[in-house]
């Protein structure tokens, strides 16, 4: 036993490792939660509830954030990083080894613990040294245990959606977006009243319990010993519910392994025709830049619809916060102070933001992948133009962001009556002008990076952090002057306001500020002098002998990295 | 061989910070012709290469491959040639025929997509996505997009490290059938079955230069490396009894080896002598020399190798 024990330490040290050696890894448990929380008690937290004992806002924003940094240190780690095991063959390697499977997910769900810790203890340190967070010393064992129980749970949960994921990037679309859409309606992000039903489904699920635990062991105004019962029975509940169908899937999986490949389905009638014409050499003469870059653009659209955590950020979620959004604010009634619906200013916002996903993230990331494992190297030992690559993914930005639009739209007309005006061309002026923008900005910073993870956390921590300040998330917050000036220096900010005027209910005509408008083109012109300038088929220049050993090319696959937007 | 020389190259050079990668390297391939690049690794192999295929920008001296300056051949030149490189990944999402299809679309005369997918061996997983697809058949499909534009030149680069036997042997046929449709080929190897299976004329590389050059006959005679005529030495005869053949006469157990450069006349003059003396030389042999002494004598011999 003590054997199995020392092997579990030693488990739990070699995940860790990994984890520090994940950079992706760290910025989603412990960044992306941290800057959450400073963004928002920037804004709200240092406001001073009760004088006397000196209570801020921020005592109520901590635990809230630390629960979300426990659900990403724990649920969403082991979820998208079991799944990377079990995809990539190395969980297969390891169950050919004597080490026992308790083990193996032990030492992921002790990692994950750490991790949570990890998370909360910074999130809290920071909420003492800026925002007077005050730790109740009496409830620290309530609340240590509340985050213990909660990682166990979290990770059991986790190993679920690793276990169940079709692939790997429906892990990776799965974790975040239950992560994300949980803490919705989990008291997380959104302080206002949640319409009944919301409250109740909430409860059922086991985030909010812990977004309440650690909320009233930090509140001074309850009289509490920081141990809450129920919260914690529930959370247990979910953690045995979550281990004993991990066990289950886990087993399943690997008597499917055994079983072996199920065979390929015939092929479709279309499919069928389009065999035939692969009878026949495609032409007889160097084919037009325009097909090269409809090829490439047609290339990378099917890459995208392939790629489940690509479709769900870049346009599902869009609709999805739409919804969630103006269903929280006031049950798709609400208005902004100036009287406008907030379903059409969320359409709007919400669309932009899609576009900026889909340009400046996720295609991107796909090209800087391309770019490690060597696919752009091959192509350019061909005739296809650098220009038809960089040209496809534009237009392929463009197109995903109308679809991105149209979904957009098709939802809040429906659900929310909200009023497309006449003056909607406008808008697609700017909703095409702004893709190619960021297209070529994404192409840019993909430039300047060395793998599609670097790319990934460079765009993504970029966009989130601006999207806070551009009128996307938040609206009708004055910010500080500084503040103010630096958004208006990045073209996010003019995008959304370009396009939320040309989509106003009341709009007629064309609606196209000319300073906004320049702004996004001066950026998408220096973005692509500079793409035009730096870019490079490889992602730098090292002699052939000093590349990695070849069998990192015969790995089955090349695992994406975690996507997560907030 | 006869015609033009498809590949011309001179004096290359080209080094990484102190690494002289490709110290001065000269050679040709001539139209239709198939040439091995062999050696260590780190000898220069695929420096060399990648530089013809328009990857790297050499030092010094000059390359030209159907006339033009890979560095600067541009779409031109690529339209004229294929590359299979060492090592390079796929985007798994796609099926075989997709990025078959994909690739074919660069080319001015394609060769058709089934056609290509048929020669490399991948009918049968035409339409399944490249993650499931197993080492060797990944390292197919980097074949098949590399003969897709019908080229006049192809690189390959190591093109059947980790293929089965058979697998071996069904490539080393479509690199002959290209050579039948006229296709120069240079490629690089760490097999020496391989390089006298598909070459025409291999090219020694060892710490990027040239050590040796020719068919694996020449490499033979120019390493002196000698023909062994091997039997079991009669029973009451010493090797000192033996009569005056070959350079040196060694014994292996009771087998004695005759190492000759002229084995004619050595084994006329051998079994004359056992004639003569009513004595049979049980399990006699000859053995032409194999190529892969030739080659480790030639990278080992004189300097000592480079290392993996």
């Amino acid at each position: 036993m003590t054997d199995d024990l020392g092997m579990l330490g030693r488990q739990v040290r070699h995940d860790l490792t990994g984890i520090a050696r994940t950079p992706v890894v760290l910025f989603f448990a412990i960044a992306f939660p941290l800057g959450f929380f400073l963004v928002i008690s920037s804004f709200v937290g240092n406001e001073t509830i009760d004088f006397r004992s000196g209570v801020r806002v921020a005592q109520f924003l901590a635990p809230a954030f630390a629960s979300f940094g426990i659900a990403m240190a724990t649920f969403s780690f082991l979820a998208i990083g079991f799944a990377e095991i079990r995809f990539s063959g190395v969980l297969k390697r390891f169950t050919g080894s004597p080490l026992p499977t308790w083990v193996l997910l032990g030492g992921r769900i002790g990692a994950g613990t750490v991790l949570a810790f990890a998370a909360v203890v910074l999130l809290l340190l920071v909420g003492v040294l800026f925002f007077d967070v005050q730790v109740l010393w009496a409830r620290l064992p309530g609340v240590v245990v509340t985050v213990a129980l909660t990682a166990v749970s979290f990770g059991a949960l986790g190993l679920v959606v690793a276990a169940l994921a079709p692939s790997m990037q429906a892990a990776v679309a799965l974790a975040n977006g239950i992560a994300i859409g949980l803490a919705f309606i989990s008291d997380l992000f959104v302080v206002a009243e949640l319409p009944g039903y919301l409250d109740t489904i909430g409860w059922v699920f086991p985030l909010k319990h812990v977004v309440n635990a650690l909320g009233d062991a930090f509140n001074p105004f309850v009289d509490t010993t920081g141990f809450f019962p129920d919260h914690l029975a529930v959370i247990a509940a979910w953690g045995l519910a979550g281990a004993l169908l991990a066990a289950w899937a886990i087993r399943r999986d690997a008597r499917r392994a055994e079983a072996g490949h199920s065979p390929a389905a015939a092929p479709s009638a279309a499919v069928a025709r389009r065999h035939r014409a692969d009878a026949q050499p495609r032409r007889t003469r160097r084919p037009a830049l325009a097909a090269l870059v409809s090829d490439q653009a047609r290339h990378v659209l099917t890459a995208q619809r392939r790629d489940w955590s690509s479709v769900f950020f870049g346009v599902a979620f869009p609709v999805l916060l739409v919804l969630l959004l103006t269903t929280v604010f006031g049950a798709g009634e609400g208005r902004t102070s100036d009287g406008v619906l907030l379903a059409q200013l969320f359409s709007a916002t919400m669309t932009v933001y899609g576009a900026a996903v889909i340009a400046v993230v996720n295609l991107p990331q796909a090209l800087a992948e391309a770019r490690q494992n060597g696919v752009l190297k091959r192509w350019q030992g061909t005739p296809l133009p650098v220009g038809a690559v960089l040209g496809g993914q534009a237009v392929a930005a463009v197109v995903l962001s109308l679809v991105a639009m149209v979904l957009v739209y098709a939802v809040s007309v429906a659900v929310y009556d909200v009023a497309v005006p006449p003056s909607w061309p406008s808008a697609v002026v700017v909703l095409v002008v702004s893709a190619l923008s960021f297209a070529a900005i994404g192409m840019a910073v993909v430039t300047a990076t060395r793998s599609g993870q670097s790319a990934l956390a460079i765009c993504l921590g970029s966009l989130i952090t601006l999207s806070f300040f551009s009128d996307i998330f938040i609206v009708g917050v004055d910010f500080p002057t500084w503040l103010d000036a630096v958004s208006w220096f990045f073209p996010l900010r003019h995008a959304v306001n370009a396009f939320e005027a040309a989509m106003a209910a009341d709009a007629t005509g064309w609606v196209l500020d000319p300073v906004h408008l320049g702004v996004i083109v001066a950026w998408g012109v220096l973005a692509t002098l500079v793409a035009a300038w730096r870019f490079s088929p490889e992602p730098a220049s090292r002699p052939p002998s000093r590349r990695p050993p070849s069998r990192r090319a015969r790995a089955p696959k090349e695992p994406k990295e975690a996507v997560a937007v907030g | 061989m006869t015609g033009m020389a498809a590949i011309e190259v001179q004096d290359l050079r080209k080094a990484y910070g102190e690494v002289r990668a490709v110290d001065g390297v000269t050679f040709a391939v001539q139209e239709g012709e198939v040439v091995a690049l062999l050696g260590p690794n780190g000898a220069g192999k695929t420096t060399a290469v990648e530089i013809l295929e328009g990857y790297r920008r050499a030092d010094g001296g000059t390359a030209r491959v159907l006339g033009h300056d890979p560095a600067t051949g541009g779409r031109g030149y690529r339209e004229q040639i294929g590359v299979v490189l060492q090592e390079a990944g796929f985007e798994d999402e796609f099926s075989v025929r997709e990025l078959v299809r994909l690739q074919a679309g660069f080319f001015p005369h394609p060769r058709s997509v089934g056609e290509v997918i048929a020669m490399v061996g991948l009918e049968e997983k035409a339409d399944a996505r490249v993650k499931t697809l197993s080492g060797g058949q990944r390292r197919r499909l980097d074949l098949a997009l590399g003969i897709v534009g019908d080229p006049a030149v192809l690189f390959l680069d190591e093109p059947t490290t980790g293929f089965d036997p058979s697998a071996r042997r069904k490539a080393w046929e479509m690199v002959d059938r290209l050579r039948d449709l006229g296709t120069t080929i240079l490629l690089t190897t760490h097999y020496m079955d391989e390089a006298e299976h598909l070459a025409d004329r291999l090219v020694v590389l060892n710490r990027g230069r040239v050590v040796a050059e020719g068919t694996p006959e020449r490499l033979a005679a120019d390493a002196g490396a000698e023909t062994v005529v091997s039997f079991r030495l009669p029973d009451a005869v010493a090797i000192a009894d033996l009569p005056a053949v070959g350079t040196r006469v060694t014994l292996a157990g009771s087998t004695a080896e005759v190492h000759s450069a002229s084995p004619t006349a050595d084994l006329h003059v051998l079994t004359a002598w056992a004639l003569e003396r009513g004595l049979e030389l049980a399990e006699l042999s000859l053995a032409r020399p194999e190529l892969e002494d030739i080659y480790l004598e030639l990278v080992d011999g004189g300097e000592g190798a480079t290392g993996p």
